[in-house]
């Protein structure tokens, strides 16, 4: 009896489900129909749905009409820099306060927190001075640094809840057969919260391949400069918008995130919520 | 004894660290703040006040902390209800949920410059697709790069169409895992899809929408990125970070930025405080 009433709200399910769905892809599949359309053609009137004459051309020409690899390369360097740095900084911290009670603990991780909520753009121009004081202005080193301090407080959160969850018993057992406290750390406790630690990771690749704010103030050539700041230099220049370059470069540098995203989804969630939610 | 301290001890390098590149320029914004002080100035004259004067009498700057207080409000309004909407769509079950689930998380990966770019090539007059569809249904060319209210829109739109699958990828995961039994309890005393929704989905859900909402609130009173490629800070759209990246940085201003930056942060840690003890009582 409820049959066809029951197939009418699925009609609206299914209808609402390919406007989300619209709505999601349509920008992304206007960005690759981009790369592969001709100069005129992305900005054809009425545009075109289907690139008419699809063409690899700008794949390739973004590699070599402007020094992009580099920026490419440097952006890779800095987010993985970044992420050493920030893992560095953030598992002791997390490991400490979950492992430890001590006075101020709760002190410890909200200052952490706090330095998350930090603008950037608040911090930039003393940043810029003080990198001409150590000859970091134009150095990816720069960008991992600060990369580094500001993933510092994701770190410390997420693996803080995953640390959490393993019981010290399986530590301690170790530390009865003869390692030492890093030891057992490494043997046990590091593997296991290995999928918060790869999560962080891609959360901090992903920082640093999207910040534009702080690489265009703190970088000025090809050997520090990265790919964000690449896309932007094909803006309003002598040649106008070159829509076909910026859509190739999104593209390139939506890859490798695409690739480590697939590889980390399902602690994804617990990363974006500073392990809030597991 | 050892132990007490040790917790601590594994703590400091990272708290240093973060002191040294995070906190110590804003300390120097603050002593920066009280001077005239530009960089291909060598007179370094002390104004006291003038700077945090001069920032208050500035019309753009009130205009900014405006604009993003208003961005930060209409887009949290947007992204929230949306992106719980979608997660509670794709906590369904029917074929191909897992590779919808997976492909909704595709804005959230992409540079946040490229995303503005591309709707830029979307909202361009005569050029862009939805400037096509504009004028096919009557409505003529929409003015999205001179007039406040629509380049808000297409800010808006450019921000909810990258975080509302924020929202949506973690609320989708706090779905996923209730429990079954009140649900099925709930259906065996005939209640309603309404009434399971608001009496027993959303109170076991309200930490986690709590949590992702303090973090995209603090995340949009950051919004920079679409203002420097949409409108150039034109039209009253200049947020405070960007404000900030044009009337210190670019002149190098430093006493004047410095001024805008100790505001801008006793803004964020009021706004923080208030939240995050929410943060405190949901999270622990």
């Amino acid at each position: 009896m409820n049959k066809s009433k029951f197939s009418y709200s699925n009609l609206i399910y299914v209808i609402l489900l390919i406007l989300v769905l619209v709505w999601t892809l349509l920008p992304v599949y206007w960005t690759i129909t981009a790369a592969f359309k001709s100069r005129l053609e992305v900005i054809a009137w009425p545009p075109t749905f289907f690139p008419q004459k699809p063409t690899l051309n700008w794949f390739v020409s973004v590699w070599t009409d402007r020094p992009n690899i580099n920026y490419y390369i440097n952006s890779i360097v800095a987010s993985i820099g970044s992420t050493i740095i920030a893992l560095a900084l953030g598992i002791p911290s997390a490991y400490g306060c979950a492992r430890y009670t001590f006075r101020g603990r709760q002190d410890v991780l909200f200052t952490i927190l706090t330095f998350r909520f930090l603008p950037p753009a608040t911090v930039i121009v003393p940043l810029y001075l003080i990198g001409r004081m150590f000859h970091l202005i134009d150095t990816t080193l720069y960008l991992a640094i600060l990369y580094g301090a500001i993933n510092v407080p994701i770190v410390t959160w997420v693996l803080l809840s995953y640390f959490k969850e393993i019981p010290v018993e399986l530590e301690e057992s170790y530390q009865l057969d003869g390692y030492t406290l890093f030891g057992a750390f490494r043997k046990v406790t590091l593997p296991l919260a290995r999928p918060g630690i790869v999560a962080v990771s891609m959360l901090i690749m992903a920082f640093s391949f999207g910040d534009f704010l702080i690489a265009s103030i703190l970088t000025t050539s090809p050997a520090a400069k990265t790919l964000p700041v690449g896309i932007s230099e094909y803006m309003g220049g002598e040649w106008g918008y070159m829509w076909n370059q910026m859509a190739a470069l999104t593209i390139y540098g939506l890859i490798p995130l695409l690739i480590i995203f697939f590889l980390v989804r399902k602690n994804l969630v617990r990363g974006l919520t500073f392990g809030a939610v597991k | 004894m050892r132990k007490l301290n040790l917790g601590l001890l594994l703590s400091i390098p990272a708290l240093i660290y973060l002191f040294f590149w995070l906190f110590f320029p804003f300390l120097y914004n603050i002593y920066a703040s009280l001077y005239y002080w530009t960089m291909y100035n060598p007179n370094i004259k002390f104004i006291g006040a003038g700077n945090y004067i001069a920032a208050f009498a500035d019309i753009d700057f009130r205009n900014s902390v405006f604009a993003t207080f208003f961005y930060t409000v209409i887009c949290y309004m947007v992204e929230l209800p949306l992106g719980l909407g979608i997660a509670v769509f794709l906590s369904r079950d029917f074929k191909g949920v897992g590779i919808v689930r997976l492909l909704i998380a595709i804005p959230i990966l992409m540079m946040p410059i490229g995303v503005s770019v591309m709707w830029k090539l979307l909202t361009m007059p005569k050029i862009g697709l939805l400037q096509y569809f504009s004028e096919v249904l009557g409505f003529g060319v929409i003015d999205f790069y001179g007039n406040f209210w629509f380049a808000s829109l297409l800010i808006l739109l450019i921000d909810a169409w990258q975080w509302t699958p924020f929202f949506a990828i973690v609320l989708l995961a706090a779905l996923l895992s209730l429990p079954r039994e009140p649900y099925e309890a709930a259906k065996i005393d005939c209640a309603s899809s309404f009434m399971i929704f608001t009496r027993i989905t959303l109170p076991s859900i309200q930490p986690v929408i709590v949590i992702v909402s303090i973090l995209r609130i603090l995340d949009l009173m950051k919004l920079s990125d679409p203002i420097f490629t949409i409108t150039m800070g034109g039209s009253g759209t200049e947020t405070l970070s960007a404000y900030i990246y044009r009337v210190a940085f670019k002149p190098l201003d430093i006493g004047y930025g410095g001024a805008v930056a100790v505001l801008y942060w006793i803004l964020m840690y009021v706004l923080a405080n208030i939240l995050v003890r929410r943060f405190r009582s949901v999270i622990q």
